[in-house]
C-alpha cells in the first residue's frame, strides 16, 4: 500500500511538472538571464563584446521570454525547441549588431561617465528619455508586440526573432545604450530592467513609459548629486 | 429606481416608435457636438477607437477586443452611451420628459426570425418629417440599407456550445466565451489576438454584414446600429448567466467620462448584475435557436465542458497546415496530424487521447475590408456544404486598421465534429480536410479583397 501510494505520488508529481512544463516553456529563458545577471554580478571576465551580450541577456530576456513562449505553444512537439532556441537566437543577433554600434561609439568617443563628461552624460540621458517619448518609439514598441512566425518553415524562425529583435533594438536601445556608455551601476540597470517589463506588461502601458522617461533625466540628476557630494555615482561605481 | 427595459428594436411596434425617434433626435444633436464635448458622437467614437495616437484626453482609444474584458468594457460603454443619450433628449423640447428619462437602448436580435435585416428606420434616408435620417449611413455593405441582404444564418446566433464555453481562459488555443484572459488590451497585449466566441460570431459576423463604418475600430460608433449591435452582444452576456464568471478580472480598471464631463473608474466586477448595479434589464434572455440544420445537428451532441479542472490540463498542438489565400472562392487545406508529446501524456498520467479538439485560424490579415464571412468546414472541397461539420466562422473585424501587422486569430471546438466523424469512419488520423466557404448572406456583389491565413492549427487537451 505504501509503495502504491508513493507511486501515486510520484505519479501525480510528474504530471503536475510536464503540466507547468507545457505552460510555460519560456523557463529556460529566464534561467538564462538569472545566469546572466550572475555573471554582471561576480564580474566576469570579457571584453566590452561579452559585457554587451551579457548585458542585453540579463536585461531583454525576460522581455523575449513572452514571445518565445507564444512561438513554442504554437508549434508541434517534434519542432518546438528549434523553434524557440531560433527566436532567441535571431533577436540575439539583432542585439548584438546593435552592441556592436554602440561598443564601436564607445570607443570612438570620449567617456561619458558622469565623473569624465558630466555634460556628455546628462546629454546622453536626455536623448534617452527623448526618445522614450516620440512616436516612432510607441510604434515600435507596439510591433515589438506581435508574433511573427515563420509558418512553412516552423522549426526555423531566425527571421522572425531578427525581425522582433530589430523592434526591440528600436524600442529599448537607446537606454540599453545610455546604460552601456555611462557605466550604469547595477542597482539602476535592476531597476531599468523590472520598468521595461512592467511596460510590457503594464495595463496602460504608455503611462510607465512617461514614467520610465521621466525616471530617467532623474536619474542623471542623482548621479550629479551624489558625485558632486562625493559620495559615488556612475563615475565610481562600476561594474 | 425601477430597472429600464431593453427591449428588441424589431418588436417596437408600428412605425417611427417614440423610442426610435428620440434615438434619431439624440443621434442628430449629438453628430453636431463639437468632438471635445463627450457627449458628441465624435467622442463616442473615439472612446471605442481613434488613429490619433497619444490624445490628451485619457479616455480615448480604450475598446479592448480578444480579451476577457470585450464584454464587460463594452458593458460599461454601453452603459455611460446610453446616459450621455438621456442626457442629450432632456434637453430636445420635442421629446417628452418621460420618454427622455426611460429611454434606453433597444437591441438589434439578428438571431430572431423578421430581424435578420437593419429595422428600416435605420435605413431609410429621411426621417418622418423629411429631414435628413441621422440613423441613416451611407457608408453600409450595398444591400444593407435597401433591406435585401439579410444575415448569414451561421453568424446570426453564437455558434453551437458557445454559451456553455468558460468565459475565459489562461491559454489562448482554448476556446472560450468571452476572450482569453488578458491585461488590458486594446491590441497591446502580445499576439496571438484570439477572439472569444461571442466576439467572433455573431459579433465580428455583424461588424462584416453592416460593413462600411461598422467595419473600422475608429469610425463603428459613427454608425446608430453600432450600439444596438452590441445591446445584443452584451445580451448574451444575460442569457448565459452569470455562474461562472470569472475572478480575478477586477485589477484593471476602465476609465470613463460620463454625461457631465466627469471621469468614472470603473471594473469588470461592478457590471455583472444589470439590474442591481446598472439599472437596466433585457425584456428577452431566452437561448437562441440555431438557424440551420447542421447547427442544431451539432448542439444535440456537445457536451459541457468542465472548465476549472480542464484549465491544469494544457493543450498542445498537434498539426499545422501552410499558409493560404482567400478570394472569395472556396478554398480547401490539409493540416498534417502528428503524435503529442511525451509532456502531453506524462500530463494525463500517461494517457495520449484527447478529451478536447480544438481548430485554431491563426494569424488573419488583410488589407481591405474581405467583404464577406467564411464558414471553415472539416470537409474536402469538392463536399457540399454541410453546417453538422462548420467548426466556426471568421469575420474580419477585430483589429485595428492602419496599424501594422494587424492579425487575428480564431479557435473553435470541433470536438464534437471529431468524434461524429470517429463513430462514421470518417475521420482520418493523419489529416484533417478543411474547405473555408463564403457564407451566404454575405453581400458578394461587392469586390473581395483577399485574405491571408498564417496557418491552420489542431490542438488536443
Amino acid at each position: 500500500v505504501t509503495a502504491l501510494a508513493a507511486t501515486a505520488r510520484t505519479s501525480r508529481l510528474s504530471a503536475t511538472f510536464a503540466s507547468h512544463a507545457m505552460r510555460h516553456p519560456e523557463w529556460p529563458v529566464l534561467v538564462l538571464a538569472a545566469a546572466a545577471w550572475i555573471a554582471i554580478i561576480v564580474r566576469a571576465p570579457g571584453g566590452p563584446a561579452v559585457d554587451w551580450l551579457l548585458m542585453t541577456s540579463a536585461m531583454m530576456m525576460p522581455i523575449a521570454g513572452r514571445r518565445i513562449r507564444s512561438v513554442v505553444l504554437a508549434c508541434e512537439p517534434p519542432v518546438r525547441v528549434l523553434a524557440g532556441a531560433t527566436t532567441l537566437a535571431g533577436f540575439l543577433v539583432a542585439w548584438m549588431l546593435a552592441g556592436a554600434v554602440v561598443v564601436g561609439a564607445t570607443a570612438a568617443l570620449p567617456a561619458l561617465t558622469f565623473g569624465a563628461n558630466p555634460l556628455g552624460f546628462v546629454a546622453v540621458w536626455w536623448l534617452a528619455a527623448l526618445w522614450q517619448l516620440t512616436p516612432a518609439r510607441a510604434r515600435a514598441l507596439e510591433r515589438c508586440h506581435r508574433v511573427r512566425m515563420a509558418r512553412r518553415r516552423r522549426a526555423r524562425q531566425w527571421l522572425p526573432g531578427l525581425d522582433y529583435g530589430r523592434w526591440c533594438v528600436a524600442a529599448c536601445g537607446p537606454a540599453m545604450a545610455a546604460m552601456a556608455v555611462t557605466d550604469t551601476p547595477l542597482l539602476v540597470m535592476a531597476g531599468m530592467t523590472v520598468a521595461l517589463v512592467a511596460e510590457r506588461s503594464a495595463f496602460r502601458p504608455r503611462r510607465v513609459t512617461r514614467v520610465i522617461a521621466l525616471a530617467m533625466p532623474a536619474w542623471a540628476l542623482t548621479a550629479a548629486v551624489l558625485t558632486m557630494l562625493g559620495v559615488g555615482g556612475p563615475g565610481h561605481a562600476t561594474h | 429606481m425601477t430597472a429600464r427595459q431593453r427591449r428588441d428594436v424589431h418588436s417596437l411596434p408600428g412605425t417611427w416608435p417614440p423610442l426610435l425617434r428620440a434615438y434619431a433626435l439624440a443621434i442628430g444633436v449629438m453628430a453636431e457636438l463639437p468632438p471635445e464635448d463627450p457627449r458628441s458622437l465624435a467622442y463616442q467614437a473615439a472612446v471605442h477607437g481613434t488613429d490619433a495616437i497619444g490624445k490628451a484626453d485619457g479616455y480615448l482609444n480604450e475598446c479592448q477586443h480578444s480579451s476577457w474584458y470585450f464584454i464587460p468594457w463594452h458593458r460599461w460603454y454601453l452603459y455611460y452611451f446610453e446616459r450621455m443619450v438621456r442626457a442629450v433628449l432632456r434637453e430636445i423640447p420635442e421629446v417628452p420628459a418621460d420618454v427622455a428619462d426611460e429611454w434606453a437602448l433597444p437591441y438589434w436580435n439578428y438571431g430572431k426570425p423578421g430581424g435578420e435585416t437593419l429595422r428600416p428606420e435605420f435605413a431609410a434616408p429621411e426621417l418622418w418629417d423629411g429631414r435628413p435620417n441621422p440613423l441613416h449611413n451611407e457608408t453600409r455593405n450595398a444591400g444593407v440599407n435597401e433591406l435585401t441582404v439579410v444575415v448569414a444564418p451561421q453568424v446570426r446566433v453564437p455558434l453551437p456550445g458557445v454559451l456553455d464555453r468558460p468565459f475565459s481562459a489562461p491559454q489562448t488555443s482554448i476556446p472560450t466565451f468571452g476572450g482569453p484572459a488578458t491585461g488590458w488590451n486594446h491590441g497591446d497585449e502580445p499576439s496571438p489576438q484570439v477572439a472569444g466566441g461571442l466576439e467572433g460570431t455573431p459579433h465580428n459576423g455583424i461588424h462584416q454584414y453592416v460593413g462600411g463604418d461598422m467595419m473600422d475600430f475608429a469610425r463603428a460608433g459613427f454608425d446608430p446600429v453600432f450600439w444596438l449591435h452590441h445591446c445584443n452582444i452584451d445580451r448574451y452576456w444575460e442569457v448565459r448567466g452569470h455562474a461562472t464568471d470569472p475572478l480575478g478580472w477586477d485589477g484593471v480598471a476602465f476609465g470613463f467620462r460620463d454625461a457631465d464631463g466627469s471621469a468614472q473608474q470603473v471594473t469588470a466586477d461592478g457590471c455583472v448584475d444589470t439590474v442591481g448595479q446598472l439599472e437596466y434589464a433585457y425584456d428577452d434572455v431566452t437561448r437562441p435557436e440555431a438557424a440551420t440544420e447542421g447547427l442544431r445537428i451539432r448542439e444535440g451532441r456537445l457536451e459541457v465542458f468542465a472548465e476549472i479542472a480542464e484549465f491544469e490540463i494544457p493543450p498542445e498542438v498537434v498539426g499545422q497546415s501552410d499558409g493560404l489565400r482567400l478570394d472569395g472562392a472556396p478554398i480547401g487545406t490539409d493540416v498534417p496530424l502528428g503524435r503529442v508529446s511525451r509532456l502531453f501524456a506524462a500530463a494525463r498520467a500517461g494517457g495520449t487521447v484527447p478529451r478536447h479538439v480544438y481548430l485554431m485560424v491563426n494569424d488573419i490579415r488583410w488589407d481591405a475590408d474581405p467583404g464577406r464571412d467564411y464558414g471553415v468546414y472539416l470537409q474536402e472541397r469538392t463536399s457540399s456544404a454541410d453546417d453538422s461539420r462548420l467548426a466556426g466562422v471568421i469575420s474580419f473585424f477585430g483589429t485595428r486598421r492602419g496599424v501594422d501587422d494587424h492579425e487575428l486569430s480564431y479557435s473553435f471546438d470541433i470536438t464534437d465534429i471529431v468524434r461524429a466523424l470517429r463513430e462514421t469512419g470518417d475521420w482520418d488520423p493523419d489529416r484533417v480536410p478543411l474547405t473555408f466557404r463564403p457564407l451566404d448572406g454575405s453581400p458578394v456583389d461587392q469586390p473581395t479583397a483577399p485574405v491571408q491565413v498564417g496557418s491552420v492549427s489542431v490542438v488536443y487537451q
